[in-house]
């Protein structure tokens, strides 16, 4: 081999050993942390890339067919890079509805009635005739007084049969009520007040039990963006009144339910980052959710109120809201303290099911919920119902 | 023979590769918290809470002998949905002296009398606060103890809140 082979040969090396660098620091910086850093990563992997090639294609050795075919390679390689650039932009902007993370926690198959619809009001509702309400589409009997349910997948019943969950078993204990469901699966508490505003005028309400889950009420209260990649309504109370917020609807529903990126939306903890990364979606600080947490208690109190209906909210906590064990988890990243504190201040009429569970034996209490530490089995919904239909007779809400 | 020529290289591979790298590293370091600062007036409130904090933790138990404020430092803890705890800890110091027997129950004890008969959860939250701040153990009638502890205040934004008192976090 020549002097200037040898030359030749070895700064390739050099240029395909620095792209291989550049290449490995691209990967490695891959992040959803922060949106400059995807994409200086992005353009080093594109640079590498296009810098291996290059070198490749410019130091070929003479006379060999790489280097009599340098060009039609570079076309063809420019050509596949710019395919699949625009592959990549068509797939962003083909809608494909809601994701499957969506749809697993939200859709019911094989339904007449939709039990989950985009909502420009509220998000995603139950969709068919008004008379139809909640995601278990129970159909409101006008000849009757009810009792209204409203909370989300907790007392929807998420993986229990409606026969199991906590409201349909009131209703066998509350006979001369109708007790509609109308829990609706993600929702929080702007939506309790959206959804109840809606379905109220077609009932003939006696009592309305608000399930607030102390797991995510609070925290997706102050989001126009769920772990399940659709948007949801985002309200901050602005001198005294509510104001609906929300500013990357569009983004957070276009990206979710892309040909791109509907795969990807598999799993809650990307499909947080993924919204928050590319959207950025707006958030409230804690204070003003806070406020604006209270001020929706006090909405749907006052919406039950004008319908003659007594309105009641009742704590409804995952597994671990007390953990010895668990200090921190305990006093800094449960809701539960806070949102009880937000009912009591406001002096709403409030039924914490929490420590009626706690009073519950260990391995009843381990098997009341699901694997998640959230749902409740159908042994959970019997303490609930059972709790819960006490709690009526004793205190005379339906009287 | 023709002569090989070596690619004019790439200067700008070069430069890119700095621009590159900068943006990375510039990334990491380029998200700053909006944090609320900690101004002097701002301090002494936080001071003057976290004592009363400490006295209210201690009423019919122990008797707070010495304060001392030490630093302020940010906790900020986030939960599976992402959502952040953002806190502030006045890290104090003080000496404390029992009024009575006191004995802290260890955390097998603290948990086994939930839902016992007549247990509720502020006992719970009271007990796992005297653990995390005293350890447990007991302290005898009139004994004196040191401490180093935090007020946690609860940030806002804007504004702080007493929360609690707690170890140091």
């Amino acid at each position: 081999m020549s002097a200037e082979r040898r030359v030749a040969v070895a700064r390739k090396g050099v240029h395909l050993s620095g792209a291989a660098c550049l290449l490995l620091l691209g990967a490695d910086s891959l992040t959803l942390a922060s949106l400059s850093q995807l994409l200086a990563a992005l353009a080093a992997i594109l640079v590498a890339l296009v810098w291996s090639a290059a070198a490749a294609l410019a130091l070929a050795a003479p006379g060999g067919w790489i280097a009599s075919h340098r060009w039609q390679i570079a076309l063809l390689l420019g050509s596949i890079t710019a395919a699949t650039l625009l592959g990549l932009f068509l797939a962003a902007k083909i809608h494909m509805g809601p994701s499957a993370a969506f749809q697993r926690e939200h859709f019911v198959p094989n339904s007449e009635v939709q039990a989950q619809r985009s909502d420009p009001e509220i998000g995603w509702a139950p969709s068919g005739p008004p008379s139809i309400v909640g995601q278990r589409l129970n159909t409101i009997d006008p000849a009757r007084a009810h009792v209204i349910i409203l909370g989300d997948s907790i007392l929807y019943g998420q993986s229990v049969e409606e026969a199991e969950t906590a409201p349909f078993l009131m209703g066998q204990a509350l006979h001369d009520h109708q007790v509609l469901n109308l829990s609706v699966s993600g929702y929080s508490v702007e939506q309790y007040w959206l959804y109840l505003r809606r379905v109220l005028p077609h009932t003939h309400p006696k009592l309305v039990m608000i399930g607030v889950f102390t797991g995510n009420d609070f925290q997706l209260t102050g989001r126009e963006f769920t772990p399940w990649g659709h948007s949801k309504p985002l309200y901050r109370e602005e001198k005294g009144e509510l104001v609906r917020v929300n500013s990357a609807e569009d983004c957070i529903d276009g990206l979710s339910q892309s040909l791109l990126f509907r795969p990807l939306w598999r799993d809650q903890a990307r499909a947080l980052a993924l919204s928050q990364l590319l959207c950025t979606p707006r958030e409230l600080e804690t204070g003003d959710v806070e406020r604006l947490i209270a001020r929706l208690f006090a909405e749907i109190e006052s919406l039950g109120r004008a319908a003659g209906a007594r309105v009641v909210f009742v704590l409804l906590p995952n597994r671990y809201e007390l953990n010895i064990y668990a200090p921190v988890e305990t006093f800094y990243l449960s809701r539960y303290a806070v949102l009880k504190r937000l009912l009591l201040d406001g002096a709403h009429e409030t039924v914490d099911t929490y420590p009626e569970l706690l009073r519950h034996p260990r391995a009843e209490l381990d098997g009341a919920f699901q694997s998640d530490s959230s749902h409740f089995t159908a042994s959970g919904h019997r303490i609930v119902a059972d709790y819960l239909v006490k709690v009526i007779d004793e205190k005379g809400y339906l009287r | 023979m023709r002569p090989v020529r070596p690619p004019s290289p790439p200067a700008a591979c070069f430069a890119a590769v700095s621009l590159l790298v900068a943006l990375a590293l510039t990334a990491g370091c380029a998200d700053p918290d909006p944090t609320t600062p900690v101004d002097a007036t701002t301090l002494a409130r936080l001071t003057s809470e976290g004592e009363a904090g400490l006295r209210a933790l201690g009423k019919g138990r122990f008797e707070v002998v010495e304060y001392r404020a030490e630093e302020t430092k940010r906790v900020d803890f986030a939960d599976p949905f992402a959502f952040h705890t953002r806190l502030v800890a006045l890290v104090f110091r003080a000496r404390l002296r029992f009024l009575t027997r006191l004995h802290v129950p260890t955390q097998s004890d603290l948990d086994a009398r939930i839902g016992a008969a007549g247990w509720t959860i502020e006992e719970s939250y009271d007990g796992l606060t005297l653990h995390e701040v005293l350890g447990e153990g007991a302290h005898e009638a009139g004994s004196e103890a040191s401490i180093q502890a935090a007020a946690m205040f609860v940030d806002l934004r804007p504004g702080l809140r007493f929360e609690r008192i707690d170890h140091v976090r």
